[in-house]
């Protein structure tokens, strides 16, 4: 008997041991995890919409004194008039430095700065950003001016002044890198004379008066034309009776959004070089992509993945830079416009002489991923990194509430979330083959090279063929006007 | 460079505050350390099941000398090569068609660069030729990025590694029942790597460094920078010189591996969902055999004190620019503690410099202070771009610089200014807890200099900070023969 006990005591010891110092693997795909499971939360635990037609995603979230807020409204620079571009952004800085009708613009920014407080605004094509970030002992103070910033802004002229300075300087310095002039350029070969590819320039900057600003905000800033995402420790039912305080007096009201022109989605295929004294041609090439509610949406990401979205495990990285050295950075992107149309392109960066070089070879890729499935494996890992990772959408309090308010800005279903890893793992080699042949179009592409063109052109040794090969060759003169 | 600078010093706020807060929020970290020496550091954080891990190494382009300047760096890139089981389908095959790429590189590097007279570019290209027919059979061999592929399959995000002055690092974030997976691969590249396609991988480094000098005003600010450091390491940077890397061999490469990539030259860090215990046991197993390594030498060349002022004029399609830059004590000098508070009371909208400089004066058109001790030198710059449209000059702005630093040292900040500014640090540093990646990130760097505790303690410093401190500090190191000033020009 006593044995016995000693002997399963033993044996237990043994097991346990094992267990802890189990046998290493010779190779990690012998490695076995134990079975992971997790679940989304849904949006609409979290969702609340006010009187004043406001959308708020809010959670408690008490590991950090902290406050957390950030807001999307409808207001973009797509809605600039063509002689005032630059407009939207103007009017989104003046409301953070310009002042209210309650407070200097100096005196908010020193309140602010006083309590480590942030209230930022971002303007860009389709929405604009209002955010903060502060201790949450300071939520009463700092949700005060956020609210008089977006409620009440004076748009101070001397304020207007400072700004427009800093958005003539950042217009003066738009040129100097290639990287910059390669993304321009390449908008506005495809998006031709649409809203999307326009650039503020020193004329439409001095012709944006105060008013306009005035009359742009007055336009479309309204509780009824934003969507709150709030983690804070504080308690939730108090911090929305705050909110509701603080906006008491704001209005839901009709906004009329200019009707917008639609995308010509023709293109001029062809390469165009632009000059610039550089060791390396910029390069990026491709035409339009696809919209966000497209239902070949989760093929095309698989699709991308494995053809240059995936860093090294796609096929252009491994080519180009693994298997050639011929870059640092490369890839492909495949554009999920809200709106409109996104660009799919293919991009790198190489040394003037294997230009040509490289373009072949991303081209052959591109055309390849069109004629023939892609192997098991490459399915595999491409599924594999999206379903695995997707636990990241939600790694802090305020990250879930920031993507369920740009899920619904962006019109997307509550339930995206929770179909998110099925929709991907029902992809298919054949969806793969089949959106290819759809989205992608090699035969039809504008290639933009910003470089030393002379050395682009004349290529190396590796390619025999020449930039002729993909199409008519055209210089692009850049406006020389941004720096007059 | 600039931009990268502010970066920084916008992490170093992160960490930087004081701690009235305390109580609740003081870092707890779990640390281990393995016989051969190997550091283990956790913070549990279980909010969704991933898991941050990291390992750093105590290496960087402080550790290099002229001839393989940029080494830490390609060194980096090689870690992504595979090892002994990693990368490859047949290991002795590749090792025999490696070891003869190798041998014919070498006699490539020796008729390139050793011989006074002309090389034979016959000869050169006869031996390309028979390189190209071996590359091309290994490849054969080769099971190209199976690392990154691996992780990427389980749900790596945030794969990277990146190397910098003093610290190289290997970055993953797994789901939390996978953080075997990052023991065994990280164990197996510490012990067993190889560096196949090495010669393919230093061109792959060299576009590297073409795009950052294709960034305006890089070459200035390297220049600038290398006159800035006579001698100390810092003054190559972590790129390192293309000629290096040009010349830089494989032999060059397994000493540097063999000194540096060792197990008590190290240390791992997991943050997230994790069991402590569960780590210590899956690091024994995995790293728990790799013998210790002798303790690398700390760097020698410190800089030597600047006798007079430098001064770098240069032209480039960039805009004009100021640059003031002074040597300042390394992280660690008590000194080190008074240069965010500094930084702080001259930044922002409600700073010094963009009240006087840009909005009472309209001298400039952007206008930052930054800087500190890093491991083995510190400096702290000054830098503006003037308001050419109102024709103001690069001239005109350095001597308002100059008025503003005579200030720090005549006139005590207020209360206020510094109160604001220690509030900030507080409050960054909070933030910064949020974020698991950059934690693991502080304490990794800050544990393979002056140990981990060191980001408390110099909070603490910080906190302690008075209006006197900021005068004598001022007075000591803002001198004239203690300073390089670079002008940048915009060519027209």
């Amino acid at each position: 008997m006593k044995c016995k006990l000693l002997l399963s005591m033993i044996l237990i010891i043994l097991i346990s041991f094992s267990i802890s110092y189990s046998q290493k693997v010779s190779h990690p795909s012998q490695l076995k995890f134990k079975p992971l499971k997790f679940e989304p939360p849904d949006p609409l635990d979290y969702r609340i919409q006010l009187n004043n037609g406001m959308i708020i995603y809010i959670k408690e979230d008490h590991k950090l004194p902290l406050f957390q807020l950030n807001a999307y409204i409808r207001a973009g620079s797509i809605y600039d008039p063509k002689d005032k571009i630059g407009l939207a952004e103007l009017t989104g800085s003046l409301m953070r430095t310009g002042g209210t009708k309650n407070m200097s613009g100096d005196e908010i920014d020193e309140t602010l700065d006083f309590i480590a407080a942030n209230i930022n605004i971002y303007v860009s094509k389709f929405y604009t950003t209002a955010s903060i970030s502060s201790m949450a002992k300071d939520i009463d103070e700092v949700l005060k001016i956020y609210a008089d910033i977006l409620m009440n802004p004076v748009f101070d002229e001397q304020k207007i002044k400072l700004r427009k300075e800093e958005v003539i300087d950042a217009i003066k310095r738009r040129n100097d890198n290639p990287r910059t002039i390669v993304a321009n350029e390449f908008n506005r070969l495809l998006y031709k004379n649409h809203p999307l590819s326009w650039l503020p320039s020193l004329k439409t900057i001095n012709n944006i008066s105060r008013e306009d600003m005035v009359e742009f905000h007055r336009r479309y800033f309204a509780p009824n034309n934003m969507i709150i995402a709030i983690a804070s420790d504080f308690n939730k039912g108090e911090l929305l009776q705050k909110i509701k305080r603080v906006f008491s007096g704001w209005n839901k009201k009709e906004i009329n959004f200019p009707v917008l022109p639609d995308v010509d989605i023709n293109i001029k295929p062809g390469v165009y070089m632009i000059q610039k004294n550089i060791n390396q041609g910029f390069i990026r090439f491709g035409h339009f992509g696809v919209r966000l509610n497209n239902p070949d949406i989760y093929a095309l990401r698989i699709m991308n993945f494995i053809l240059g979205g995936g860093s090294f495990t796609s096929r252009i990285t491994t080519t180009v830079r693994s298997n050639e050295g011929l870059s640092y950075s490369q890839g492909s992107r495949m554009g999920e416009g809200t709106i409109f149309p996104g660009l799919f392109y293919c991009y790198v960066q190489t040394k003037s002489s294997t230009v040509p070089y490289a373009i072949y070879l991303i081209l052959k890729h591109v055309r390849e991923m069109t004629e023939e499935l892609v192997l098991d494996s490459e399915m595999e890992t491409a599924r594999n990194t999206l379903i695995e990772r997707f636990p990241e959408f939600f790694s802090t309090a305020f990250t879930t509430m920031n993507n369920f308010a740009k899920l619904e800005f962006n019109q997307q279903p509550f339930d995206y979330y929770k179909k998110y890893r099925d929709r991907i793992k029902n992809v298919t080699k054949e969806d793969v083959l089949r959106v290819a042949k759809k989205y992608l179009h090699p035969d039809n592409m504008i290639f933009l090279i910003v470089g030393d063109i002379e050395k682009c052109k004349a290529g190396g040794s590796k390619y025999k063929g020449s930039l002729e090969d993909f199409g008519k060759v055209n210089i692009i003169q850049l406006e020389s006007s941004v720096r007059k | 460079m600039r931009w990268k600078k502010v970066f920084v010093l916008t992490i170093l706020f992160l960490f930087t505050s004081t701690f009235s807060f305390a109580q609740t929020l003081k870092l707890d970290v779990k640390e281990y350390t393995l016989k051969n020496g190997l550091k283990i550091l956790m913070v549990e954080r279980h909010e969704i099941p991933r898991v941050v891990c990291h390992i750093y190494y105590k290496v960087g382009s402080v550790n290099e000398h002229p001839g393989i300047t940029g080494i830490s760096h390609l060194h980096e890139h090689m870690m992504f090569k595979g090892t002994k089981i990693m990368g490859v389908s047949d290991y002795k095959m590749d090792k025999e068609i490696n070891d003869l790429i190798d041998l014919l590189e070498e006699r490539i590097y020796y008729e390139k660069f050793w011989k006074r007279s002309k090389p034979d570019v016959k000869k050169i290209e006869e031996w390309q030729k028979l390189v190209d027919v071996l590359l091309k059979e290994e490849k054969k061999y080769i099971i190209k990025d199976d690392l990154w592929e691996t992780y990427m399959k389980n749900g790596g995000s945030s794969l990277n590694a990146s190397t910098g002055n003093e610290v190289t690092g290997y970055y993953v974030t797994l789901p939390s029942n996978k953080v075997e997976l990052q023991m065994f691969l990280e164990s197996d590249r510490m012990a067993n790597p190889v560096f196949r396609e090495f010669y393919s991988e230093k061109e792959v480094v060299r576009e590297e460094r073409r795009l950052s000098e294709n960034r305006p005003g890089f070459f200035f600010r390297e220049q600038l920078n290398s006159v800035f450091y006579s001698a100390s390491p810092y003054s190559w940077m972590v790129l390192g010189w293309d000629i290096d890397l040009q010349k830089m061999t494989k032999k060059d490469f397994l000493e540097y591996n063999k000194k540096y990539y060792i197990p008590n030259n190290a240390v791992a860090v997991y943050v997230g969902d994790i069991d402590p215990e569960n780590i210590i046991s899956l690091a024994k197993k995995y790293f728990g055999d790799i013998p210790k390594g002798v303790t690398p030498e700390p760097v020698r060349t410190y800089e030597p004190p600047q006798r007079c002022e430098k001064r770098v004029y240069g032209e480039a399609e960039a805009p004009t620019e100021v640059t003031i830059m002074y040597h300042t004590p390394p992280r660690g000098h008590p000194d080190d503690a008074v240069f965010p508070i500094i930084s702080g009371i001259m930044n922002g909208r409600t700073g010094r410099l963009y009240k006087s400089l840009i909005k009472e004066q309209g001298l400039a058109i952007s206008a930052y202070a930054y800087g500190g001790g890093r491991w083995y030198a510190g400096q702290f710059t000054f830098s503006a771009r003037p308001n050419e449209r109102k024709g103001k000059t690069a001239e005109e702005v350095e001597k308002a610089l100059y008025g503003e630093i005579e200030k720090l040292k005549s006139e005590p900040a207020s209360e206020r200014e510094i109160q604001k500014v220690k509030n900030q640090y507080e409050a960054n540093y909070i933030r910064s807890l949020a974020n698991n990646y950059y934690l693991a990130s502080r304490i990794g760097r800050e544990e393979l200099n002056l140990g981990w505790r060191y980001l408390i303690e110099y909070l603490e410093q910080v906190k302690k900070v008075k209006a006197e401190d900021i005068m004598r500090v001022a007075k000591k190191y803002f001198v004239k023969n203690n300073r390089t000033v670079g002008i940048l020009k915009r060519k027209k």
